[in-house]
């Protein structure tokens, strides 16, 4: 499993210089409040993951991967795993920037904010990851990157009008969302956590009926 | 040891290998005791299968060229005259037989096929 | 004698082919060569064996556990090189290196580095970079590094030129001169089979048509060539299968020494793996 976590890391480590320039023109935005800099992380975290599925689709590792020791596993055990490194390490690069630009602009090296913003924006990308993934190991990257674009139109769609429904009729709501106003944090994780988990069991499912 | 293999003979190929390991015995290029390469090395070297060495292998100890011992190895067999008369023999027979059938076919008779081997007998054939 | 490999009433069906049933063995310390035309069957064929497609029938047994149920512990001793399937190729050649690391219990980095000198392979290259001789090279000397038992190799030399065509047989012989160690390989260049391979396995249209040793094949066929009035007169019964072109007539026979005498007013050749092939596939049968 940590040679196929590897392999993702060097393939990705093949375009450092390309991410890092994209990478600097996101904290030029940034810094000229164009921009969150939190954007960096799903933005970053799902493009590169999706190229290591390219990668790996153009020279069929999978059907080679498959012949290795546990490999119909660890192709898509890897895959979660990754995807949570790239994670952390997108934080911990976005954490250093965020407190070299408050050190900057108001002398506070840690801002606790940003770490409040850094939690939900990895939520957020930990459910895109959760929807991908399935999709991409059932129907190929070719197909899967139609169906993911025709998904976040449906999404985009629904949520607006969801958003529009909500804050017109905000005052029937009220008394749910005080319900769980202090427990929302714990309710976030642990939804996160069953996505995440049942996400890559449907993976598994569906890799282990693969042939190739 | 030496063995040449010719890919457009019709002899099969562990025919000419046995027929190389008998020739060097019988030339005493191979002598008694001396160790043989292993099937699986011989094999490597001249790039034959390593079913087709062991067949020739196991006809050549059958007909008591040499010898295996297992876990050291196959060597030449102590020369044994009797044996190496006796095959000669079998090839000498052989010839013969195909001889007298060429003489058949032609209506040769049996006394020009006599007269034939004296006048070939001691010349340089 | 052992064997590595065993396949009993093996199926798998597609919706316009048909494998099966197949049943071979391949004995330990032999190189087997599996021949047949493209689509005959022999990539499915190596792909039920390595469990990287669902089979309708069948047991495969390799060092006499099943496949799928020790799938695990039976591919730590198998080495792989599939057509046109690897490491996605942006990668550098000493990526694979500390990749396999993480992925064979028994890698060694240092046979791999050996057969990356001795493949005049330099490990900064990236995988793209490289000829279709050199990436066969480096698939090979990948398969090889974690000291397998058994090498599965689907059209090894496929694409490549005479010298590295002998390269490559040269290590499959260094392979097998260890007695536990076996190989199956399939190609459709089959004078590469002509000499190393031990045993012939030949597929046609999903089902084999011939399984035997090297000698029996090589040793026992012949090919009769003569004319169409003379084929008139050959007994049925000899006749494997046969082949009228425009200006002569060939004949499939067994038993050639004996054929030779029977028939000894025509030509009788040794027959080639590749005419033989063509014979039996294209041949007619009386």
């Amino acid at each position: 499993m940590i040679g196929f976590i590897k392999k993702d890391l060097l393939t990705l480590k093949q375009n450092i210089k390309l991410y890092a320039v994209i990478f600097i023109i996101y904290i030029a935005l940034a810094f000229y409040g164009k921009m969150s800099l939190m954007i960096v992380l799903p933005i970053f975290s799902v493009v590169m993951m999706f190229n290591t599925f390219v990668y790996d689709d153009y020279n069929k590792w999978n059907s080679y991967a498959a012949t290795l020791p546990n490999g119909k596993r660890n192709v898509v055990v890897s895959k979660y795993l990754t995807s949570l490194i790239l994670i952390a390490i997108l934080s911990i690069i976005v954490i250093i920037t965020s407190s070299i630009f408050s050190f900057f602009t108001n002398g506070n090296i840690i801002d606790m904010s940003v770490f409040q913003e850094l939690i939900y924006t990895a939520i957020a990308t930990m459910v895109v990851n959760s929807i991908m993934y399935p999709l991409i190991f059932k129907f190929g990257i070719e197909r899967a990157r139609t169906i993911i674009f025709v998904l976040v139109m449906v999404f985009a769609f629904i949520g607006s009008a969801v958003t529009s429904y909500f804050s017109s009729n905000y005052l029937k709501f009220e008394k749910i969302i005080t319900l769980f106003k202090n427990y929302y944090r714990i309710i976030a994780i642990a939804v996160i956590l069953i996505l995440f988990v049942s996400s890559y069991l449907i993976s598994r499912k569906i890799f282990a009926k693969k042939e190739f | 040891m030496k063995i040449i293999i010719s890919n457009s003979s019709p002899i099969p190929i562990y025919e000419q290998i046995k027929k190389a390991i008998i020739l060097q015995i019988m030339d005493g290029e191979l002598v008694e005791n001396e160790a043989l390469p292993s099937i699986r090395s011989l094999a490597q070297d001249i790039k034959i299968s390593v079913m087709t060495i062991k067949k020739a292998y196991d006809e050549l100890e059958e007909e008591g060229y040499i010898v295996s011992i297992h876990g050291k190895g196959t060597f030449v067999a102590p020369k044994n005259t009797a044996l190496a008369r006796e095959n000669a023999q079998k090839e000498i027979e052989k010839h013969i037989c195909e001889a007298i059938e060429i003489a058949n076919k032609y209506e040769i008779s049996k006394k020009d096929l006599l007269d034939l081997i004296d006048i070939f007998y001691g010349s340089d054939c | 004698m052992e064997n590595s490999v065993e396949v009993k009433n093996l199926v798998k069906e597609y919706d316009k082919f048909k494998l099966g049933e197949i049943n071979f063995e391949i004995p330990s310390g032999s190189i087997v060569g599996l021949i047949g035309e493209n689509g005959a069957g022999k990539t499915t064929l190596i792909k039920s064996i390595l469990n990287i497609i669902n089979t309708n029938n069948g047991s495969i047994n390799i060092f006499n556990k099943d496949n799928k149920q020790y799938e695990k512990v039976v591919k730590e001793d198998i080495g792989v090189v599939l057509d046109n399937m690897f490491f996605p190729e942006n990668l550098k050649i000493k990526d694979i290196n500390s990749i396999m690391k993480g992925i064979f219990k028994n890698w060694n980095s240092e046979t791999f580095n050996k057969y990356l000198l001795e493949f005049k392979l330099d490990e900064k290259l990236i995988i793209k970079k490289l000829s279709k001789g050199m990436r066969k090279k480096l698939e090979i000397a990948t398969a090889i590094s974690h000291e397998p038992k058994l090498l599965i190799l689907d059209e090894p030399t496929s694409g490549l030129d005479p010298v590295v065509r002998s390269e490559v047989l040269d290590i499959f012989m260094d392979f097998i001169q260890d007695e536990e160690h076996s190989i199956l390989l399939s190609t459709h260049i089959t004078s590469d089979l002509e000499h190393i391979a031990d045993k012939i396995i030949f597929i046609n249209d999903g089902k084999i048509v011939l399984d035997k040793s090297r000698d029996e094949l090589l040793d026992n066929y012949g090919v009769l060539k003569c004319d169409d009035t003379y084929l008139a007169k050959v007994d049925k019964k000899d006749i494997v299968s046969y082949k009228k072109n425009k200006y002569d007539c060939q004949i499939l026979v067994e038993n050639r020494d004996k054929m030779s005498k029977k028939y000894n007013d025509c030509v009788i050749d040794k027959i080639s793996l590749e005419d033989l092939m063509v014979l039996i596939i294209k041949g007619e049968r009386v």
